[in-house]
């Protein structure tokens, strides 16, 4: 791995690290840190797919509450939690491959609304699963003794090996596929790129990557609902994320979910949800009308005009 | 068989209305290529705007989705001139990231409704929303009957418009090459534009017209966009009888699933439905191979 991202990795992740040991931040803002690193694994997970290949998923929360009930289910029944993770990811990619491999032959707008017909028939079916998902009211989740402090800790080790695993799929001889797939399809299959498996593979990482946030989401909120953790909004927030940050970059989805649980938080505890629905919209068409690539398009604005003085 | 007859009945009346809610969609990606996810905020809209009419000035509900129809062209033709002229293109068309931009105008759309008229299901009921009109076995709201009656007007309407006039023909030209269309001196952009205003007055009268039907909220236009994205891939993207066959395929199927699955499971068959046809038949059930 280069220095130009280990260096700034090691910094920004040592901060996250660091800040708990140093500064009673109290229960209330860990609570808020986890889930913020949470949002930095899903959503560099949905970068993997949404970013370096170009296929946009409206859908992706099937996954995050793949992962949530899984998880939950399985340590629920005694299972140690981290194998609870790893089946809560592992049945996600699998679930990904299954619509993913007829699906991923579609492109752009198509591929974009067949994920809002699968996310919205999951989530109805799970609505309507009340045996495993609890229904409407939800399922109470079971793990254990935890602590703030400790699930911090761990969302953020976790956020680190989705950041790593992200960065291997981008610098590896397979991220270099999937980038001539999102060029151009056609072209990508004539050089000897095979776009369907390539694509399946790309969607079955990024499906456990949100697998795994959903699982550590499960664990720190506790309860579990199906509207939640499979619903539309969420696929929504797995989209802003990268969006705000930088679609298809490295850094997009974790500066876009600190960005994302700030406003958010502020935005709740100022304005009612209605307007805040309406701040997120008007953030989405200025990005995409004024800088496509999001903050992180908009620091390298400012380092090439800060370079050409 | 009685049951069998009512359900055939019920949906095709259904299915007038489920193409009103498809026509603007269908048309905006004939002319332009783009995906407007914002139709389903436009229906929405409309929707409540046939309710305010009614319940402030006791407008009837027919009516107002016939006012509906030129304020919501306004309001397309101006988004159109605003922000979708501006969006990213590439060379095939427009960009992936245009999908988020008429998304982002969605979610606009949504805060404004949940800001004037708050989350709660509305519904518009007047002293002849409960009449039927029953022929031998088979029962029929009226509401329903004038629904289908204006779907059948409306694709008249709209038949004409783009078959028989001159307009017609440039929005037929603009779909088939923008690029000819300037060379010969037609305007895109005006055209565009008026496209995009259509489409919204043809959703917005789809949307009067559901309201005096469904009970609907600010999300109300999800459930009707999957709908008409459905009826659009059914019909192959982009003809008016395409679509009114793709309309008339998912209500009937609707329709009968009644008879199968529980009435909460009914929006999913749509969605099955979607994601079958788009991956077994992406051309639709009309159209030519190699669209995509």
């Amino acid at each position: 791995m280069p220095t130009e991202i280990v260096l700034p990795a090691v910094v920004a992740f040592g901060l996250l690290w660091l800040v708990p040991f140093v500064v009673d931040v109290g229960e209330y803002y860990l609570g808020l840190g986890t889930l913020a690193l949470i949002f930095v694994i899903a959503g560099l997970g949905w970068n993997v797919l949404g970013g370096l290949v170009g296929q946009i998923s409206f859908g992706h929360a099937v996954f995050f509450g793949t992962g949530a009930y899984i998880t939950a289910r399985a340590a629920g029944a005694g299972v140690p939690f981290a194998a609870a993770l790893v089946m809560g990811a592992a049945t996600a990619a699998v679930y990904g491959v299954l619509w993913g491999y007829p699906t991923l032959r579609l492109r752009g707008p198509y591929f974009a609304i067949a994920t809002i017909g699968v996310g919205e028939a999951t989530r109805i079916a799970m609505l309507n699963l009340e045996s495993f998902t609890g229904g409407a009211s939800g399922l109470q989740v079971h793990t254990g003794q935890t602590s703030a402090f400790g699930d911090y800790q761990l969302a953020l080790l976790l956020a680190i090996l989705a950041f790593v695993a992200h960065v291997v799929v981008q610098r590896s001889k397979f991220g270099v596929g999937l980038s001539a797939i999102r060029g151009d399809v056609d072209a990508a299959s004539d050089v000897g790129v095979d776009p369907a498996r390539y694509q399946v593979f790309a969607l079955a990482t990024s499906a456990a990557l949100v697998a795994l946030a959903g699982g550590w989401y499960a664990r720190v909120q506790k309860f579990i609902e199906p509207n939640d953790v499979f619903g539309f909004e969420l696929s929504v927030a797995l989209i802003l994320i990268p969006l705000i940050g930088g679609l298809g970059t490295l850094w997009g989805p974790v500066l876009g979910a600190f960005v994302y649980i700030v406003v958010q938080e502020t935005l709740q505890a100022n304005l009612s949800a209605a307007l805040s629905l309406g701040i997120y919209g008007a953030l989405v068409v200025t990005i995409i009308l004024v800088e496509p690539l999001g903050l992180v398009g908009a620091g390298r604005r400012v380092r090439r005009a800060v370079r050409r003085r | 068989m009685d049951r069998a007859l009512q359900l055939t009945a019920s949906g095709l009346l259904l299915a007038g209305l489920y193409a009103m809610l498809a026509y603007g969609l269908a048309l905006v990606y004939g002319v332009m290529k783009v995906v407007n996810l914002a139709h389903g905020g436009t229906i929405m809209l409309a929707a409540f705007f046939t309710w305010a009419l009614w319940d402030g000035l006791g407008l009837y509900p027919l009516l107002g989705a016939v006012v509906a129809a030129p304020v919501f062209f306004v309001i397309g033709a101006a988004l159109y001139l605003t922000l979708v002229r501006r969006m990213p293109m590439t060379g095939k068309g427009p960009s992936i990231e245009s999908l988020l931009l008429l998304f982002g105008v969605w979610t606009i759309m949504r805060s404004i409704a949940y800001l004037i008229w708050g989350g709660d299901d509305h519904s518009i009921t007047t002293a002849t929303s409960q009449a039927r009109v029953t022929l031998g076995s088979v029962s029929l709201p009226d509401t329903r009957l004038i629904a289908f009656a204006v779907g059948v007007l409306v694709t008249i309407g709209l038949a004409t418009l783009v078959g028989r006039t001159r307009f017609g023909r440039a929005i037929r030209a603009a779909a088939q090459d923008p690029g000819a269309c300037r060379l010969v001196g037609i305007d895109i952009e005006r055209i565009n534009a008026v496209t995009f205003g259509l489409a919204a007055s043809l959703g917005a009268i789809g949307g009067g017209v559901a309201a005096t039907i469904f009970a609907f909220n600010p999300e109300f236009g999800a459930v009707a966009m999957l709908k008409a994205f459905v009826i659009i891939v059914l019909g192959g993207m982009g003809s008016i009888a395409g679509v009114a066959l793709g309309a008339l395929v998912l209500a009937l199927t609707e329709s009968y699933a009644t008879l199968f699955v529980e009435s909460a499971l009914t929006n999913m068959v749509g969605f099955v439905m979607l994601v079958a046809v788009l991956v077994l038949r992406p051309e639709g059930l009309l159209g030519k191979r190699a669209v995509r």
